[in-house]
């Protein structure tokens, strides 16, 4: 200690920043690396599905053609078709479904769907439990009344815990119109509740530390304490639970989609892929199965990713 | 280090350079037991350039009595009575708002622990801009280059470099250095500094010292230092103000403190230090431990452990008595001696 303190600038070593020690971490990571590079390609999938699908229409996933119904994977289209019909290559490479349409296109719409269900529904859980968690952690003693805010915000996040979060969101959509966006909403407003028990258990060791004191003793305001200098202590617990978030969140738009709840046709997701696919499993297992892989790989991938941020951003593992 | 002050400097308890004064502060927490009285009846004042120790065992309201004066106190933590006046202002009244504007700005405060008063996720640069941001509405460019020559002032080599450093990359001393730049970014006209070496090793100590000492000079700040090194406040301190159990004992004064103390707990305190006895002795202690606040006698709150008790103290409040002009001390015992 000494010896760094009073010497000159011959001793500083070269600025490691706290993220930039993680991601070397986590790049040791082969499981985790192999997840992110899985859920990178996807996004980059999802992105030109949406531009092929819909803005510059290469696949088309709303044809339907009943004379090529039922066409397994990498079956030539027939050539009664009308060229205006015919899927690009004239070769369906995931198969058609009961309609004829072109499973592939619609497999390219759906995961942009999938996904960005997946990343806003968690984006939505994320902005509500880091603030109410950050304002019950900070401002924990403080009464309103008879309770603290601490009681109040807590209660009410247990009392959302209590209730059967499936259920609700399928009340939720019986009641309002199955949009995408009310299904992000909804899932983003029930899935909240373990991010704010993470981020106010986090603020409640965060707010006894002296930073966050002398911050005070400089005269910063509160929410600038609390969301600038306290909220990326916190955060690493958020990230991991958001990683799997995501994954549940598509898991539970597909279960959604599969019970006829969800995200409605003529719009493709992954999940009603899958639905529609299973009165045919036997005769077209294709349409089930290929749906069901692409969830089952995301899924992995999410959880792979957040098992190897939690061991990057692991303490005792740390600086090994 | 000497016990005794080797340079007395002159004491000026001039009104006009006054630039903080407690008038009989009390402090309470209300918890569910209870309201506990933590801090009764404090009184001081600091003038500029001007160094008050404030010193008693762990738990005697010290670092109470300095949230207080930042208004940092958290629930259920509250100033029940009393004025704390900085320059013209009485701030005790004021607002958060109004509060955030002295905090950092008038009054600049260090802490304890330097290893932790750091946020560990920003560099140092950022952190040391966002004081002068906020405080002097500095843009980027400025705050930078007001940081670097804050670093320099500070004594830390390769400034340049350290900005771009985080907190873990650097010793507690440096850290400690960089919590003075950021605590005189502003030249406060109060400097309160709560134990400022406790966790460094003890080169790093006197070399931190120093600096305040040097700094407040060049600043002409007032100092509340507080510590429980006896050593420290001989060197560093013009007056003294010993806490015991959430009350002044004794004020006065370093060098006649240090001569002639007259509450028994600061010469119980003086009388502990090793050098009083011979070597291979024990050394005197203090039999007992502070009372907590819930067992605080209604007299005097020494009356628990005081070797010279008399029948009155454990019931009556003692009354602070002078002896000398600038000498202050709270003991029935002493003051029916002198009078």
């Amino acid at each position: 200690m000494h010896a760094q303190d009073s010497s000159t600038g011959s001793l500083i070593a070269h600025t490691e920043s706290p993220w930039r020690l993680f991601w070397q971490l986590l790049q040791r990571d082969r499981l985790a690396m192999a997840g992110l590079g899985i859920l990178l390609a996807l996004a980059v999938v999802a992105l030109l599905g949406k531009a092929t699908t819909e803005w510059l229409v290469i696949f088309d996933p709303t044809t339907v053609r009943l004379v090529d119904k039922f066409r397994a994977p990498l079956s030539e289209a027939s050539a009664l078709l009308p060229d205006a019909d015919r899927p690009l290559t004239g070769v369906y490479l995931l198969g058609t479904d009961e309609l004829g349409r072109d499973v592939f296109a619609r497999m390219l719409q759906g995961s942009f769907v999938s996904m960005s269900i997946g990343f806003v529904a968690v984006g939505i859980s994320i902005a509500v439990g880091v603030v109410l968690g950050g304002i019950a952690g900070y401002y924990g003693e403080v009464r309103i009344g008879p309770v603290t805010v601490d009681t109040l915000i807590m209660r009410f996040t247990d009392a959302m815990l209590c209730i059967p979060i499936f259920f609700l969101i399928l009340v939720v959509v019986a009641l309002l119109p199955a949009s995408i966006y009310n299904i992000m909403i909804v899932i983003g407003l029930t899935r909240w509740m373990g991010i704010s028990r993470f981020v106010r258990a986090e603020f409640l060791s965060l707010r006894e530390q002296d930073f966050v004191l002398a911050a005070r003793a400089l005269g910063l305001p509160a929410y600038r304490i609390i969301f600038w200098h306290m909220m990326p202590n916190a955060m690493a617990p958020v990230l991991v639970t958001a990683t799997i978030g995501v994954a549940t969140a598509i898991l539970t738009e597909s279960a959604l989609s599969f019970l006829g709840f969800g995200v409605q046709p003529p719009f493709a997701t992954w999940g009603n892929i899958l639905a529609d696919g299973k009165n045919f499993i036997f005769d077209a297992p294709w349409l089930f199965f290929i749906p069901g892989f692409a969830i089952f790989v995301i899924v992995l991938a999410f959880n792979l990713l957040g098992e190897g941020m939690r061991e990057a951003l692991n303490p005792k593992l740390q600086r090994r | 280090m000497r016990m005794i002050p080797t340079t007395a400097r002159t004491l000026s308890d001039d009104m006009s350079k006054r630039v903080l004064s407690l008038e009989r502060l009390h402090v309470s927490f209300f918890t569910d037991a209870g309201e506990l009285a933590v801090v009764r009846d404090v009184s001081l004042s600091v003038s500029a350039g001007e160094t008050l120790a404030l010193v008693g065992e762990s738990g005697c309201g010290k670092s109470v009595t300095a949230l207080a004066t930042m208004g940092l106190l958290d629930h259920p933590g509250r100033i029940v009575a009393g004025d704390i006046t900085l320059g013209d202002d009485v701030i005790s009244g004021f607002s958060e708002p109004q509060m955030r504007k002295v905090r950092g700005a008038r009054i600049g405060m260090i802490f304890q622990e330097p290893m932790t008063s750091l946020n560990p996720v920003f560099t140092i640069g950022r952190q040391l801009a966002e004081v002068l941001r906020l405080h002097r509405g500095h843009d980027d460019r400025a705050a930078r280059l007001a940081s670097l020559a804050l670093l320099e002032r500070v004594r830390i080599p390769a400034a340049l470099e350290r900005l771009r450093q985080y907190p873990h990359e650097l010793s507690g001393g440096m850290k400690q250095r960089i919590m003075i730049a950021m605590a005189i970014a502003c030249e406060p006209q109060l400097l309160i500094a709560d134990e400022p070496t406790t966790a460094l090793d003890v080169t790093i100590q006197a070399q931190i010292l120093e600096l305040l000492d040097e700094l407040q000079k060049d600043l002409g700040m007032a100092v509340i230092l507080i510590t429980h090194n006896l050593g420290v406040v001989a060197q560093y301190a013009q007056r003294v103000a010993v806490m015991y159990a959430g009350e002044i004992v004794e004020q006065a004064p370093v060098t006649e403190l240090f001569a002639d103390p007259r509450h028994p707990y600061t010469q119980a305190l003086l009388q502990s230090l090793p050098g009083t006895v011979d070597p291979g002795r024990q050394l005197n202690v203090i039999q007992g431990t502070v009372p907590t606040p819930r067992e605080f006698p209604a007299g005097c709150r020494f009356a628990t452990r005081c070797g010279e008790v008399l029948s009155r103290c454990a019931s009556d409040v003692p009354p602070a008595s002078r002896h000398g002009g600038n000498h202050v001390f709270s003991c029935w015992q002493r003051m029916e001696s002198t009078s």
